[in-house]
């Protein structure tokens, strides 16, 4: 084949479809009338636009239905939970469903993120304050740890209003959740598992050597990391 | 006899309101278009997840359907959109593990295109992603370049090149 | 376009066909917001006390302009779906910006106002910002270059690298790298759960610098004669260190000590849980990137 054969080969889609300017679509059928190959190709991307418009649909091979009925029920009753709680109030007023899948989220989202800081205290608060909280009250330094027992009793407190504010997170974000792209609620639970090994691996550590300051810490900066994501998510349902 | 676009509209309106059962009956009536993209864009392994993914965001968006385009086409770019997104993880994750042999010279390698007797689905199928999915929006769809450009983030001649290349290959299937 | 025919339509809601090109007078100190659920965002600057906007989209998406004092906010929305556009921005060198567009790459080259990006899926990339400068993405990588901003970035599956940055840093990701380079900031905060910590810039008297990661290594490269104490930890992690420090009196463990360099006037925190730490000299960086 020659070079410009090779070159109005790459065209034939184009002329095809008539997208070619006028002087192309004859330039190219000047080329056709001497060119047997492209001729032949011609007909043959002619045969695979014509299939391409044929194509059958076939329903798929297991009943797809029983788990979207169930992921559905699933959406509506978390809501129902939710309205309960009294979390509702603004969605509520909405005529029917036309302000489910937003008024509910946006705000009380927020707003339980927010609770969640409130709830928390002492070293919780350093868990639950994330990033910001954890520049306005730096890292104990290694030097100056504190004693053994306050740093167990501490890690006691942080450990039941932590587990009490990952629950709760995460029973918004099951709400929340449909409202994300199916990815990504895979990414972060992904995501999630990383840092729920890393929490284990600093828990079996601390265990064996239950004294150690910089452990004790790393649990904290861990844990408050998983409740980070876990509030960067919430607020994803919002965007 | 009822046409089937009233039908759809009268059920999108009680779906709307939470009857679950005229949903239902739209998904009956659109699962086999709408698994039929599923698997051509993103192949059989995912595309019974995919159309159920599909049909869930499409229950929690009904509200946002006006009744101004035909339910079939709405639910289509709700589709289309969720089958991106998977996309888009995808790409991403095969950008970073490994380049994907196709992309290096534009050309198939031989046991992909000269499959003989293979169907034109699985022929479909076998194309590289980006041509696949021009293809598809494009000669099975008939989305224009410029709309599929935007879908994929590509430009539209992108998309010319992209769809003639997938032409080009599957015309191995014709015999 | 007549400066008054356009306050005028920006007044109230406007929409736009496919592929617009629209300029909008806006003040200086304008605080623009862009939502949508996808397409890339690209925002320039130039000197003038307009808005241009590019979009590229589909005709059955409709953009939305509302201008309300200073507060420009910029929409898309489909009736069909799923809104597509790609923006292209020219605004104010002064300018806030303020973007939130879960599917989409992000770039914003020169603006001096605020940043805040959110993105689920997709790279932000920024130079330049004044201020604040905050950017989240889950799937992707963020980038700034060049800010005089407190920055605070964060992935979660995606890389988050700084360069010259002067103001105070956050960055953190749970899977990835974060690459601080030429910085000179004197409060840092850097850490990930699955990946490295590179740090390559000065250290400043009194500052606090603290860099963790469970699963990966923290290098960090500091100028001759940095003044700072320096507190390494971890579990089960090797340390090297490129020039001689003497050790802390008191307590000291292996995988638990602290020591000073030069006055100690800066405090810095070296963690990881199971990785190498590695303190070296400043330029580290640069040399294994050019190999």
């Amino acid at each position: 084949m020659t070079d410009s054969a090779d070159t109005w080969r790459d065209r034939l889609s184009e002329y095809l479809d008539e997208a070619l300017e006028d002087s192309e679509r004859s330039e190219l059928e000047e080329h056709l009338e001497g060119c047997e190959e492209c001729r032949e190709t011609l007909v043959e991307l002619r045969q695979v636009v014509a299939r391409a418009g044929k194509l059958v649909d076939a329903p798929p091979a297991r009943d797809l239905w029983p788990e979207i009925a169930y992921r559905i029920r699933e959406t509506e009753e978390g809501e129902r939970h939710e309205s309960r709680a009294g979390t509702a109030e603004a969605g509520s007023s909405l005529a029917g469903r036309h302000g489910r899948s937003f008024t509910f989220s946006v705000p009380q989202l927020a707003a339980a993120a927010v609770t969640l800081v409130a709830l928390s205290s002492g070293i919780a608060w350093q868990i639950a304050g994330g990033f910001s909280a954890r520049q306005a009250e730096p890292a104990v330094p290694v030097a100056q740890a504190p004693a053994q027992t306050n740093l167990l009793l501490a890690s006691r407190i942080a450990n039941n209003d932590y587990e009490s504010a990952i629950a709760q997170l995460e029973r918004v974000l099951n709400v929340g959740r449909d409202r994300l792209d199916s990815a990504t609620v895979r990414k972060v639970e992904e995501k999630l598992a990383l840092i729920d090994k890393a929490i284990d691996e600093a828990r079996q550590a601390l265990s064996a050597d239950p004294s150690n300051a910089y452990l004790n810490r790393y649990l904290v900066g861990t844990m408050r990391r998983k409740l980070d994501l876990l509030r960067r998510t919430a607020a994803l349902t919002e965007l | 006899m009822v046409p089937d676009t009233d039908l759809d509209s009268q059920d999108a309106a009680l779906a709307a309101e939470g009857d679950s059962g005229a949903f239902e009956r739209l998904y009956r009536r659109h699962v086999a278009r709408i698994h039929g993209l599923a698997r051509r864009m993103a192949g059989p392994d995912d595309a019974d997840e995919l159309t159920q993914d599909a049909f869930v965001r499409a229950w929690q968006k009904i509200a946002q359907f006006r009744g101004e385009a035909a339910f079939g086409s709405w639910l289509y770019r709700v589709a289309i959109s969720v089958i991106l997104g998977h996309r888009r993880r995808l790409a991403i994750h095969r950008e970073r593990t490994a380049p994907e042999e196709w992309n290096r010279e534009g050309r198939p390698s031989h046991e992909r295109s000269s499959e003989i007797g293979m169907d034109f689905d699985t022929a479909i199928e076998r194309l590289p992603a980006r041509a696949r999915h021009v293809f598809v929006l494009h000669d099975v769809e008939g989305y224009k370049h410029h709309e599929i450009a935007r879908m994929l983030k590509i430009t539209a001649g992108t998309s010319k090149s992209q769809l003639h290349r997938a032409r080009m290959l599957l015309r191995a299937t014709l015999a | 376009m007549n400066a008054t025919i356009l306050a005028a339509a920006l007044s109230t809601l406007m929409s736009v066909p496919q592929e617009t090109d629209t300029l909008i007078a806006v003040p200086g100190n304008v605080r623009i917001t862009v939502e949508q659920v996808a397409g890339d965002v690209t925002v320039s600057t130039w000197s003038q006390n307009q808005v241009r906007v590019l979009a590229d989209h589909r005709s059955d998406d409709t953009v939305d302009y509302e201008l309300d004092g200073n507060e420009l906010s910029i929409s898309a929305h489909s009736n069909t779906g799923m809104a597509i556009v790609d923006f292209e921005l020219t605004v104010p060198v002064s300018a806030a910006v303020e973007i939130s567009s879960p599917f989409a790459d992000v770039r914003i080259i020169g603006t001096q106002g605020d940043i805040s990006v959110q993105t689920v899926e997709g790279d932000i990339h920024v130079e330049g910002g004044r201020g604040r400068v905050d950017l989240h993405a889950v799937d992707g990588d963020v980038m700034v270059f060049g800010s005089e901003a407190t920055v605070q970035a964060a992935s979660v599956d995606g890389d988050v690298m700084l360069t010259d940055v002067s103001g105070g840093i956050e960055a953190q990701t749970v899977d990835g790298d974060v690459i601080l380079r030429d910085a000179a900031s004197d409060n840092v905060q850097a850490a990930t759960v699955d990946g490295d910590i590179m740090w390559d810039g000065d250290i400043r008297d009194g500052g606090h610098y603290s860099f963790v990661t469970h699963d990966g290594d923290v290098v960090v490269g500091v100028q001759p004669g940095a003044n700072a104490k320096v507190s390494v930890a971890s579990f089960d992690a090797d340390f090297e260190i490129d020039f001689e420090v003497s050790l802390e009196p008191g307590e000291q463990e292996s995988k638990r000590f602290s020591f000073v360099l030069g006055s100690g006037n800066a405090r810095m925190e070296l963690e990881s849980f199971d990785g190498s730490i590695h303190l070296t000299r400043r330029g580290y960086l640069a040399e294994e990137l050019e190999e």
